[in-house]
């Protein structure tokens, strides 16, 4: 930017040096930039440095070289450099110029552009008229180079802001006897031919003679003066747009916004097919010059025909400029993609191949996506993957104290929320794959830092394969996302399930933390039955600051278990050592709780861990129940053979062992029902893991649902609204608490039996608590025949089988 | 509470070995008690063996009798490696019980010793002893005598641990074709079942044979045919407890559920699809009939470890759960010579085995409901529970599908008043007496005698008492009829 400007001050500098005033007219210099900045060769750019350097030399005159070296290496040193073909040659004009040795001798042509600046100079109406006086001041001063010194008119500003040449005295505009002979209307031929030559200009973007590119209202405006013929006018004026078409699309290609690879690459297909127009440009400027008699002479009707398939491609292009000029990325390629969809087979042609040329870094970004699992670095957000950096990880956490902070650099998250769609940028041609393509490559790179694998899929070569990655093929490249996702999710799920052994996770999680395996649950009960109740004590005795006794709980508890798995089946689960016995703090309660290894934790997170520990805390309330429940029906069975003194003893022991087998049936049916439920889902869930074409969202969505239901019909997890499951789960709570009450009133029962005692207290608190029981179990019943969801019907009905 | 669980057996002719034979198979245990090199799956082998030294399983049982017939055959047949030959009782006279109760409890007795320290060592082998499992005949000497003592001598002994017993009925329909002193040695071994046992699967010779007859279409049923049906009853009956799925994985929870009040323990059995197991598997049906009840005693070992299922005379079928469930119902697939028509189920625990999606469960239970198929008593809360089981892994299955019934219905008083009319019969004319009077349990009185028909009196009463809303009030109303708390106890019995 810094040597534009430079460059730009140094062609002002030269320019009113040229001028011989103080500064340059803005104008003046706007045009000469644009004549550098052209990419059109004229005849003058040809000439090369040395033969200007010979040429100054041979006319002896150092002073013109000297000047013209020390231009050149200011020039240079601006970093100009790859216009120095046409800067050497306007440098050597200038130079002569500056020199005023053979100014007439001076090519037309670059001068005219000089010139015409001052006709861009006018912006009001006034300056076609004030305008072409400049122009002819400065083809006069050519010729009257010695009376300068002398002259009376000098650049001011006139009303609108432009420069005028106009007298130094009187302000009146200086009007040669030429410009009085411009405008007197010229023959039509000749008119016209200065109109071609007007018009080539004009297809170049620079204004012509006659023809000025008005930047107010965006067109090139014909000087009506010219040529009376109104249809030649229009001519010129319709040629014309082909000039503002192509400043349009030259100004998108040059641009130097930068925006990204997509953006480059639609620039750079631009500027290649300018390149084309170029070419044409020149033949016809060829043709102008190559002096021809009247009937090949190019006329504008001429240039009209041969312009006529230009013109639909540089509108066509035109049109692109315009509406891409907002978009980068994806969201320009779709902007292609939909003009692409034109009706004009020529057009969709030529789009298509220019969406071909730019869609080329986005086939590349997915390639590498889906292949390598690599995302390029992409500062401008042109891909519609981005990945999202974790912060990094800062050392406040504390080891063993696992739980949602620690979720930060669990594989769940890195599945969850590494990586992510930028919905904007999809491509129109890739939409429908994206998300498919998303998880490829999240896939390889959770195989890759996850699970260590290497992070490429092997994957059958298929016929079309190779076009995959071509614009215009999109159900090819559907087709292949659809095979690589196929393979690559297979990949994930083998790793995961015949690696990683995740279905043995999950059915340790089952068996252990959802009790599902009725010996192991049995036996941790029984195991853990006397660490329980000293934790109930120890809530009492923390009072008296006994709290410290914690530890010995927890060794004592860990054996415990420990025992447990040996003595049950859970001991051929493979995962057991994933298992823990935790003691929540302050509600003096023991839990199994799991450790998932690293990438199982993308299946098992944060959340299922906290709905598998709410699950086992449930479970194993109904597992004492029904222990206790258990131990009492012994009780009776022993206590029926010792003699009773009295009848009446045997009356209450009847009444409790009717008592306890309503309750055992209650809690039987709850516990049945709830196995169902696990069951049902787990034979879902075992499927969709069995599954070949089950990749990881797959499962996770799965485990989820799996848990989900688990949760509103295993453990009535209250809806949204749903009264009539918070009464219900009260209700069970309370009809539990009762059986336990009752179990244990059955133990005291019994024991006094055996001593042969009455203790008609004792055997009104039983009555008391059957009927507490049956009147809870009556609302439970009543309740759940009310509700309206299947999984509550389920379970009236269960509970029903009690009563048939 | 863990499952371990001492079987013994006393001289059920040779239904053990079946059973044995048919759960060494299940787990995959060869005859010689090495685990196949395939056996290493999710079922529990310690529930009824333990490992020897040299990893063989052995089998928890110990084999009493009072004549050396069966278990010679035993120890003959290729599985004769596998028992500890120091669990074998065969008691030194050898000249069995003669079919006399009280002849079969004398020897007991005399040899109580002996007996309890056998009981003691497998008790003390065991991890945690949950329960003894009996599996005798009530109507014999032998099995019902000698199996009384035990019954009464484990209560004492081992007052917490809970006691099964597989009890074979006689049958009723040759009326004392075989053994004339059947109902005495009846009523006096079903004291000691209600009384000492903790839950008794009745296993109802007559409907057995009824059921060879009529449902595997077996012209004249041999004891293996009848043996075979047992030994499908009882391996089915503890699979729950060998292959553990959620819940019935103990023994006290698997009965505990079957049993809601202490007296009625007395459990009917139903199996389907029928299939007998042979060993020949190119025995054609005549020559197999022939050929049985030889071979019943003496099995011929054989190097085979799969067993070979063969349907006698039925075709394989399709099974679903609901069919499954809905023939349970049946009285013809019911393993029991009474009327369940009349009467009503205590409880109801199918044992589900196969691959079965838990929904199925669902819907047939809510069919059988819709029907009305089976009916419950009136007083409480019955009981309709439904075990999942898996099969086992090691043997060849015909069917995807196949349940088993363990019920407690008040028909099972139907037994019990059979039972007592014949016994009352020949009681009256107190005919056979001289063999019982020379014991000495009944050298004073035959006091014993009444006794035990009361006990089986108020059995019967309470379950019919059970079919009536009135039995939850059933202590208080009755005062002399030897129901209600003590009416179960002897002494309570004779005030």
């Amino acid at each position: 930017m810094d040597s534009s400007v430079e460059v730009r001050a140094l062609v002002g500098e030269l320019a009113a040096a040229v001028l011989e005033t103080a500064e340059a007219p803005r104008p003046v210099v706007d045009l000469c930039w644009r004549v550098l900045g052209s990419r059109l060769r004229s005849r003058q750019t040809t000439i090369g440095r040395e033969a200007i350097a010979a040429r100054l030399e041979s006319q002896r005159d150092p002073r013109q070289a000297m000047r013209f070296e020390e231009l050149l290496i200011s020039l240079r040193a601006s970093g100009a450099v790859d216009k120095v073909e046409s800067l050497v040659a306007v440098l050597g004009e200038l130079s002569r110029l500056d020199g005023g040795v053979s100014v007439g001798r001076l090519g037309q042509t670059t001068v005219l552009p000089i010139s015409t600046a001052c006709l861009a100079s006018g912006e009001g109406s006034v300056a076609g008229s004030s305008g072409r006086v400049v122009a002819e001041r400065t083809r006069e001063q050519r010729g009257e180079q010695k009376q300068r010194q002398q002259q009376p008119f000098v650049w001011s500003r006139d009303e609108q802001g432009g420069f005028v040449f106009a007298k130094k005295e009187t302000g009146a505009p200086f009007v040669t006897e030429e410009a009085k002979r411009c405008q007197v209307p010229m023959s039509v031929s000749d008119a016209e031919a200065r109109l071609v030559r007007d018009v080539l200009w004009c297809l170049q973007g620079i204004d012509g003679k006659h023809a000025v590119y008005r930047a107010s209202d965006e067109t090139f405006s014909v000087d009506r003066g010219v040529c009376a013929k109104l249809a030649t006018l229009d001519r010129t004026r319709e040629l014309c747009e082909l000039g503002w078409l192509y400043r349009k699309v030259a100004a998108y290609a040059r641009s130097e916004r930068n925006s990204g690879l997509v953006d480059a690459a639609l620039r750079s297909a631009l500027a290649d097919e300018l390149g084309e127009y170029y070419r044409l440009v020149a033949v016809l400027e060829a043709r102008l010059n190559r002096r021809q008699d009247e009937a090949h002479r190019l006329s504008l009707r001429r240039l009209a025909v041969w312009t006529s398939e230009p013109l639909e491609r540089l509108k066509v292009m035109a049109s692109v400029a315009d509406a891409v000029s907002e978009a980068r990325g994806g969201a320009l390629l779709s902007v292609l993609d939909a003009r692409g969809r034109h009706g004009d087979p020529k057009v969709r042609e030529f789009l298509t191949a220019l969406a071909a040329r730019t869609a080329e870094p986005m086939f590349g970004a997915v390639r590498r996506w889906l292949f390598a699992g690599d995302l390029a670095p992409d500062p401008h957000g042109e891909f519609f993957v981005y990945e999202d950096e974790p912060p990094p990880p800062t050392r406040r956490k504390k080891k063993g104290h696992r739980g949602e902070e620690d979720d930060e650099t669990s594989s769940a998250t890195f599945w969850r929320s590494r990586y992510g769609l930028r919905r904007a940028m999809v491509p129109s041609f890739v939409r429908g794959s994206e998300a498919q393509i998303l998880v490829v490559g999240k896939a390889l790179n959770f195989l890759k830092r996850c699970c260590s694998k290497k992070s490429t899929t092997p994957l059958p070569e298929e016929e079309g394969d190779d076009l995959a990655f071509r614009y215009g093929h999109g159900d090819r490249l559907a087709r292949l996302v659809r095979r690589v996702a196929a393979a690559t999710n297979s990949r994930v799920r083998s790793a995961l399930v015949d690696d990683l052994s995740l279905v043995e996770h999950l059915r340790t999680l089952k068996a252990c933390v959802l009790l599902m395996q009725g010996d192991f649950a049995v036996r941790l009960v029984d195991a853990l039955e006397p660490h329980l109740v000293v934790a109930a004590d120890r809530k009492h005795l923390d009072d008296a600051n006994f709290g410290s006794r914690a530890n010995v709980v927890r060794h004592d508890v860990w054996t415990a278990f420990d025992a447990a798995v040996r003595a049950s089946n859970a001991r051929a689960l493979k995962t057991l050592d994933c298992l823990r016995v935790a003691i929540v703090r302050g509600r003096d309660d023991i839990t199994l709780d799991y450790d998932p290894p690293a990438p199982i934790d993308a299946v098992v997170d944060a959340n299922a861990l906290s709905i598998y520990r709410v699950a086992h805390a449930v479970f194993l309330r109904r597992a004492r129940v029904e222990a206790k429940l258990a131990k009492a029906w012994r009780q009776h069975m022993t206590a029926r053979r010792a003699a009773f003194s009295k009848k009446a003893a045997a009356r209450v022991f009847h009444r409790t062992a009717l008592a306890r087998a309503r309750i055992a049936q209650l809690v039987t049916a709850l516990g049945a029902y709830c196995c169902s439920v696990v069951e049902d889902q787990w034979r879902r869930l075992d499927a969709t893991v069995a599954s070949e074409s089950a990749g990881l969202d797959e499962i996770v969505e799965a485990h989820r649902q799996y848990l989900a239901a688990i949760e509103t019909q295993a453990l009535f997890k209250p809806t949204v609204g749903g009264d009539n499951d918070v009464a219900d789960l009260l209700a069970r709570e309370t009809a539990l608490a009762t059986a336990m009450t009752f179990c244990s009133l059955v133990d005291a029962l019994v024991a006094d039996a055996f001593v042969a005692e009455d203790d008609a207290a004792l055997v009104d608190r039983i009555d008391a608590t059957i009927h507490d029981f049956d009147a809870t179990s009556a609302k439970l019943r009543t309740t759940l025949s009310a509700a309206s969801d299947e999984a509550t019907a389920n379970l009236a009905f269960r509970l029903e089988c009690c009563c048939w | 509470m863990r499952t371990d669980t001492a079987s013994q057996k006393c001289a059920s002719r040779d239904s053990w070995i079946f059973v044995g034979k048919k759960i060494t198979a299940e787990h995959g245990i060869r005859p010689d008690g090495r685990p196949e090199d395939f056996a290493d799956g999710e079922d529990r082998k310690d529930v009824f063996f333990y490992q020897a030294d040299d990893e063989r399983f052995v089998p928890r049982a110990l084999l009493l009798d009072l004549e050396p017939r069966v278990v010679n055959a035993i120890q003959t047949s290729r599985h004769r490696d596998l028992f500890n030959p120091e669990n074998v009782f065969v008691a030194k006279e050898g000249g069995g019980a003669g079919n006399n109760w009280a002849s079969g409890y004398r020897q007991a007795e005399e040899n109580s010793e002996l007996l309890l320290d056998m009981f003691d060592r497998e008790a003390d082998n065991s991890d945690s002893l949950e329960g003894f499992v009996l599996t005798h005949s009530i109507a014999g000497g032998t099995g019902s005598g000698m199996g009384s003592f035990i019954l009464e001598r484990l209560n004492d002994h081992y007052p917490k641990k809970l006691v099964q017993t597989y009890s074979v009925f006689p049958n009723w329909e040759e009326d004392q074709s075989d053994v004339v002193v059947q109902p005495y040695n009846s009523v006096l071994s079903l004291k000691r079942l209600a009384v000492n046992a903790d839950c008794v699967v009745v296993l109802d010779n007559t409907a057995l044979n009824r059921i060879a007859v009529d449902r595997l279409r077996i012209q004249n049923p041999s004891v293996h045919h009848v043996n075979s049906l047992v030994s499908t009853v009882m391996a089915a009956s503890t699979t729950t407890l060998r292959y553990p799925g959620y819940a019935n994985n103990d023994l006290v929870g698997l009965v505990a559920s079957l049993v809601p009040t202490p007296r009625c323990h007395f459990l009917m059995t139903g199996y389907t699809p029928l299939t007998i197991d042979d060993d020949d598997d190119d025995d054609g049906g005549a020559k197999a009939a022939e050929d049985d009840r030889r071979r019943g005693a003496e099995a011929v070992p054989r190097q085979q470890h799969h067993h070979q299922q063969h349907t006698a005379g039925l075709a394989v079928r399709k099974t679903s759960v609901l069919d499954v469930m809905r023939r349970l119902t049946q009285a013809k697939n019911i393993m029991v010579s009474a009327n369940t028509r009349r009467g009503v189920y205590l409880s109801l625990l199918n044992v589900i085995q196969g691959d079965v999606d838990p929904t199925e469960v669902h819907k047939a239970l809510q069919r059988i409901r819709e029907r009305r198929l089976v009916s419950f008593i009136p007083w409480g809360p019955a009981s309709f529970n439904v075990a999942l089981s898996r099969k086992s892994p090691y043997v060849q299955h015909k069917h995807k599908v196949s349940g088993l019934l363990l019920a407690n219905h008040t028909c099972i008083s139907q037994l019990f008043a059979k039972t007592v009319t014949a016994y009352d019969r020949i009681r009256k004319r107190n005919a056979f007496m001289e063999n019982y009077r020379r014991e000495p349990m009944f050298s004073d009185n035959l006091d014993e005698f009444d006794d035990a028909r009361g006990v089986v009196t108020a059995l019967r009463d309470e379950y019919l008492a059970a079919e009536t809303p009135e039995y939850v009030d059933w202590g208080a109303v009755d005062d002399d009829d030897g129901g209600g708390g003590g009416g179960q106890h002897n002494s309570a019995v004779l005030d």
